[in-house]
């Protein structure tokens, strides 16, 4: 659904590009997380693949469409939830999704079940100059829908959200999943990148680093923690043992076999951790 | 078709609630209904002149095209009809050979004013403003309900342009120029959906103007074709507002450009004399007003339709062939 060979962009369009040399391919129905600290190029990317931003150098096909030349079918299969909410103040919510929709020549969404799904019905027909940030966001969500896409951009969509609002978004981005969406995911947060992509790319300084699916990243990368709690000489005592040592897996082993373990976790390696070790930066 | 309407439609919506944009909307109907006030009902505005036959023919031809007019011998029996209970100017000459005026003290200001600017005009102080036509029942078109109505005309045809400006501003303020980037929607129909308010507006102003004033009679075609060739300046106009200016504020910085240009226009087509309105020959707004002027006195001939509509599209296409780079570039 997405393949982008060697994109380049540059917006003094010179040689200090804000995107260098990225590459990579995502599947249909996958959710693919570009993830990244702030000013990595993520949202540069994403603007460059969908027209936004013109291609400079590198290849980039979305849909099938090359996005030198997009065109209607191009616009058509996407929908594009952008960082900064984008709305019409002066205009209700359900007119600014009946505008939007009547840009499209694909059949659309209808604009109030759009609104309930992201909780803005009772919001429906107020103007969108007065919703509170989050509103204009779960606005600019819903507007992303409209035309039933086939690849769904999302940039930031969590951040700035409260939590009960924030899953329940994350609820709509795993329905839409099973329906088979394909998604570019943009953020610097590793939980969201975690829990919904099925691969991250890390972005850094405009390259990627790597790519891979966080369970393989954790695999690879983390080092993973065992948190046990058992009884010793009738005291309970904690401890931490690394799966990486060989003396500390001796002595967990010999703690199980003795059977004095009260209570025993295993502790991932955050991406964020990972994305130090590979990038030597973190994510904020 | 369907998004050029739909764009239309928005731009529409968010005109009626935008105060600024309101306020341009309105402010064409509010200065006819106040202009009407200061236009002397048709009857006492047709204007009368009792001449005495000494004046000579020429003069007494060129009082004809203005009013009534009736002759008499002597100046004696001249005062005694300006006596009589109606308004009407009496007029000879001195010994010295100058215009003299007979009147009774207590006329309105109208029949004072237009046998002096008669004269002058005879005597070649030519002031612009007493060159209206006399329609077919011999009524006059009073001046000020002319220029008044033409100056508001061509001000509302103006503001057309500006409210598709501000739209475009609102556009670019909110960002939505991005979300309407991704979609199928494409720049041509994004500029026709714009202009199409810019279109629109003028129209309705004319005619509820001339409705309003209710002393015209224009052929509606004429009129309806003046306007929109009219408006294309003032889009163009707007469209360079809008892509010049990030935010309300600066678009009303930018719109005191158009301003200057409009008074300029019409205040010079209103008083300059004739032979200098070739200083006014730049500007688009200056032959609108003229175009318009003669539709709505019924004074047009196809040679002059021909020469202000040419004017005015010259003009246009010059504006355009030197800004269309700038509005390309503002608009991606
Ligand atoms: N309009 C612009 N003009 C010039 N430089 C820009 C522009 N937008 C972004 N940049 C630069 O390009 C680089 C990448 O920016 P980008 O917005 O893609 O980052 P990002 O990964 O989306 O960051 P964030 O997490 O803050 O959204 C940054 O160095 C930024 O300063
Ligand atoms: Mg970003």
């Amino acid at each position: 659904m997405l393949n982008i060979k060697d994109l380049y962009y540059s917006y003094t369009k010179d040689e200090s590009y804000a995107v260098k040399g990225v590459s990579f391919e995502v599947t249909e129905g996958e959710i693919f997380g570009f993830l990244g600290p702030n000013g990595a190029g993520k949202s540069t990317t994403q603007k460059v693949l969908t027209g936004l931003l013109p291609m400079q150098k590198g290849k980039a096909f979305v849909a099938g469409v090359d996005v030198r030349k997009p065109n209607e079918k191009l616009f058509n299969s996407i929908g594009v939830s952008f960082e900064h909410p984008n709305i019409y103040k002066k205009l209700s919510g359900y007119e600014n999704l009946d505008f939007y929709r009547k840009m499209f020549s694909v059949p659309t969404e209808d604009p109030m079940k759009l609104l309930r799904l992201v909780g803005l019905e009772e919001a429906a027909n107020k103007k969108a100059g007065g919703y509170s940030k989050g509103m204009k966001q779960r606005l600019v969500f819903a507007r992303s829908l409209i035309n039933k896409p086939k690849i769904w951009f999302l940039d930031e969509p969590i951040s700035g959200l409260d939590p009960t609002t924030a899953n329940h978004i994350k609820d709509v981005i795993k329905r839409k999943k099973e329906e088979g969406v394909t998604m570019f995911l943009t953020t610097h947060n590793m939980y969201i990148a975690d829990e919904l992509c099925d691969r991250v790319a890390f972005i850094n300084e405009g390259k990627i680093a790597l790519v891979d699916s966080p369970r393989n990243l954790k695999l690879m990368y983390g080092e993973k923690i065992i948190k046990v709690e058992y009884t010793e000489n009738g005291q309970i005592k904690k401890e931490n043992f690394s799966m990486i040592k060989d003396e500390d897996k001796q002595k967990l082993n010999k703690l199980i076999s003795e059977g004095k373990i009260e209570t025993l976790h295993s502790q991932e390696a955050t991406l964020e951790e990972i994305f130090m070790k590979v990038t030597g930066r973190g994510l904020k | 078709m369907k998004r050029i309407l739909s764009i239309f439609k928005r731009d529409l919506q968010n005109s009626f609630r935008d105060n600024l944009l309101l306020y341009m909307i309105i402010i064409p109907i509010i200065l006819t209904i106040g202009l009407k006030f200061f236009i002397p009902s048709t009857q006492s505005a047709s204007s009368q002149f009792a001449l005495n036959e000494a004046l000579g023919n020429e003069v007494i031809e060129e009082f004809k095209k203005y009013g009534k007019v009736e002759i008499y011998s002597s100046n004696e029996e001249i005062s005694d009809r300006v006596n009589d209970i109606d308004d009407i100017a009496g007029i000879t000459k001195n010994e010295e050979g100058n215009f003299e005026l007979i009147l009774e003290g207590n006329e309105d200001y109208e029949t004072e004013r237009i046998p002096k600017m008669i004269i002058n005009d005879l005597q070649g102080v030519y002031l612009d403003t007493v060159n209206f036509e006399i329609n077919d029942i011999g009524a006059t078109t009073p001046p000020i309900a002319l220029y008044g109505a033409l100056s508001i005309m061509v001000t509302a045809i103006m503001l057309g342009g500006v409210t598709t400006g501000f739209n475009i501003i609102d556009e670019k303020e909110s960002g939505t120029i991005k979300a309407l980037s991704v979609t199928p929607m494409t720049k041509f129909q994004f500029i026709m959906g714009k202009s199409f308010l810019g279109l629109v507006l003028p129209i309705v102003h004319v005619f509820i103007i001339v409705w309003i004033i209710g002393i015209f009679t224009p052929n509606s075609l004429l009129l309806l074709l003046m306007t929109v060739v009219s408006s294309l300046i003032s889009l163009l106009i707007g469209f360079l507002i809008g892509v010049i200016s990030n935010n309300q504020i600066s678009g009303i910085a930018n719109m005191k450009g158009i301003f200057v240009l409009l008074s300029l226009s019409v205040i010079g087509a209103m008083l300059l004399p004739l032979d200098k309105h070739i200083f006014l020959y730049w500007s688009p707004i200056y032959w609108s007003f003229m175009g318009i002027k003669d539709i709505l006195l019924n004074d047009v001939t196809s040679t002059k339709l021909l020469i202000n509509i040419g004017a005015i599209l010259a003009l246009t296409g010059i504006v355009y062939l030197s800004t269309k780079n700038k509005i390309k570039q503002g608009l991606s």
